[in-house]
């Protein structure tokens, strides 16, 4: 074992660089190997603190940079073992579930309302819109595109959703998470144009989705219409709502950053925006499950249909609003 | 005298040890040239994936969707946490991710800087990433701005070994005036010099004689490459303290 104290005395006259690396070399070597057991024996701490005090001494004597950089790298290869984070991933995601996810987006519960509002009420109000003046639906959305949507809601049809075939829930299951979590994190992204991005992609997402609810409810397919979205909806919609609050939870920081730096607060915002983003992005995945596999079997009446979405939807409330409040070991 | 040139940035992180630790930060072309092998590696594997899963129909393309989604989000971001900070093209290049006090970066910032890649790449091809890296004191995209992690040049432990510390020769007498006259800077030089001889190339040596050719002429000295590294296996020996 070497300790601070029984190391031969670095001399305090300055040392030439050949003299104090040929004192030192067989030292560095052994540390070097010692990083590469995995014996737990070994005294790490005090190899690091000796070769932090090398690479100090190298520096204040400003000896050669390929000699600094040796040590450099090697205080650096200790640093990283000795300061990493063990962790275990289940726990971890564990309680990231039952209690990170739940209670961030409560600490943000301003800005969830906030973004929920642009997202649904634009929602409603565009499917009301079109649910009244019919026609005005080509302001928003081209005629092809229109009977297209309409065609897959047909209730002739044997399969909701989009036509496919044996394989096709698979190929939907990847066409969803790969198209709705692209559009999440887009939307979380555009936060940092100080939130208009994301209010942008919100409202964009918002009229769409609204635009064509209200037309295919006109034209008399809401019975197929609901029968396939009211599974997925709970997930989808606020995913995408909730990816929007994480972009403002960036964008908040940079308008008005408080205390801080707008460079800081940025950084502090995206620490809080993330396990948002994180949970926004688990629920894409649910979603896209549910859309795929569930949603799309025509057999099941509408009415378990319905029940299951309504189900969803206050699982997923009651999850959001009450669950995680205080910490399970 | 030689003028002497900062020529990299170095970011410096304090450990509890007191020692500070600078990691040199890697510039814009390294980290392009990475993003390039990166983007090679993935398009290869989505062209295979392409391949085998055309074969078997919708389900093949549902995981080609699959295997899309990941390749374009989270590619860097499994790399990044799992491999010390490196995909495959920082480490061909050499340079890897560090959080803002030196360690490996963990998921929540790793995904923070690479989904606000986003951001990065906006209008086109990284427009906005670019002038990020040019302004930023430490070369960084607004994705490490934001998650605060730093790209820097990874220098493969066994790249450098102990072993390859300068060793003493001997001094022929004719150097001893003007190793004498060299200040420490100069010193430090040369002796950087003859370290790094095995990595530089024929033109790069000459170039970097030509500069100091001035200094040898004030001492009458026929300097050529040859002696050049004799010389500066002098300096590094000689009694003189560097």
């Amino acid at each position: 074992m070497i300790t601070l104290s029984s190391l031969p005395l670095l001399s305090p006259i300055q040392m030439k660089q050949s003299e104090f690396i040929q004192l030192q070399t067989s030292y560095w070597q052994e540390s070097e190997q010692a990083l590469d057991l995995k014996n737990d024996n070994i005294d790490l701490p005090a190899r690091y603190r000796l070769l932090s005090h090398h690479l100090a001494l190298a520096e204040t004597r400003q000896y050669s940079s390929h000699l600094i950089e040796y040590l450099r790298q090697l205080v650096l290869q200790y640093h990283s073992r000795l300061y990493a984070r063990k962790s275990n991933w289940f726990i971890n995601l564990w309680r990231f579930f039952s209690f990170i996810f739940p209670n961030s987006v409560r600490d943000n519960a301003n800005l969830v309302w906030f973004a929920s509002m642009i997202f649904f009420l634009p929602l409603v109000l565009s499917s009301l819109l079109i649910f009244l003046y019919p026609d005005s639906a080509y302001y928003f959305i081209s005629y092809e595109q229109l009977a297209d949507v309409h065609e897959m809601y047909d209730p002739e049809n044997r399969v909701l959703g989009r036509e496919r075939g044996e394989d096709g829930d698979w190929y939907m299951f990847g066409f969803y998470l790969y198209n709705n979590t692209s559009i999440g994190f887009r939307t979380f992204a555009a936060g940092l144009l100080m939130g208009v991005g994301s209010a942008f992609f919100l409202l964009f997402n918002a009229i769409y989705i609204g635009v064509i609810a209200g037309s295919i409810i006109n034209v008399g397919y809401s019975t197929t219409f609901f029968s396939f979205v009211s599974g997925h909806s709970s997930f989808e919609l606020l995913a995408i709502a909730l990816s929007g609050a994480a972009g403002f939870i960036l964008g908040q920081s940079l308008i008005n950053p408080g205390n801080y730096r707008r460079k800081k607060a940025l950084q502090l915002a995206a620490k809080k925006a993330l396990p948002v983003m994180q949970g926004a992005m688990t629920f894409f995945f649910i979603a896209a499950l549910i859309e795929a596999f569930w949603s799309s079997i025509s057999q099941i009446d509408i009415t378990i249909k319905v029940f299951v979405g309504i189900f969803l939807w206050c699982l997923i409330l009651w999850y959001l609003f009450s669950s995680g409040r205080r910490e399970l070991a | 005298m030689i003028p002497i040139v900062e020529t990299s940035v170095s970011y410096k992180i304090d450990t509890p040890e007191g020692t500070a630790i600078s990691l040199p930060v890697a510039g814009l072309w390294s980290r392009a040239a990475a993003w390039l092998i990166d983007l090679a590696i993935r398009t290869g594997i989505y062209i295979i994936l392409a391949i085998i899963f055309s074969l078997t129909g919708l389900f093949g393309q549902g995981l080609l969707l699959i295997s899309f989604f990941i390749l374009e989000w989270f590619y860097p971001v499994f790399y990044e946490v799992l491999n010390n900070g490196m995909t495959p093209g920082k480490k061909i290049i050499g340079i890897r991710v560090v959080a803002d006090n030196g360690l490996h970066i963990d998921w929540s910032t790793s995904m923070t800087r690479n989904l606000l890649r986003f951001i990065d790449m906006l209008p086109v091809i990284y427009g906005v990433g670019f002038v990020s890296i040019l302004m930023s004191k430490y070369s960084q995209r607004v994705g490490d701005i934001v998650a605060a992690t730093y790209v820097i040049y990874h220098q493969d432990s066994s790249r450098i070994s102990s072993s390859d510390f300068l060793s003493a020769s001997e001094i022929k007498a004719e150097y001893l005036p003007l190793i004498r006259k060299l200040n420490h800077a100069e010193k430090k030089a040369f002796v950087s010099y003859a370290e790094r001889k095995e990595l530089l190339s024929d033109a790069r040596k000459q170039e970097l004689l030509r500069i100091l050719q001035p200094l040898f002429e004030e001492y009458y000295l026929q300097v050529t490459l040859d002696n050049l590294e004799q010389f500066a296996l002098a300096v590094a020996d000689s009694n003189e303290t560097i």
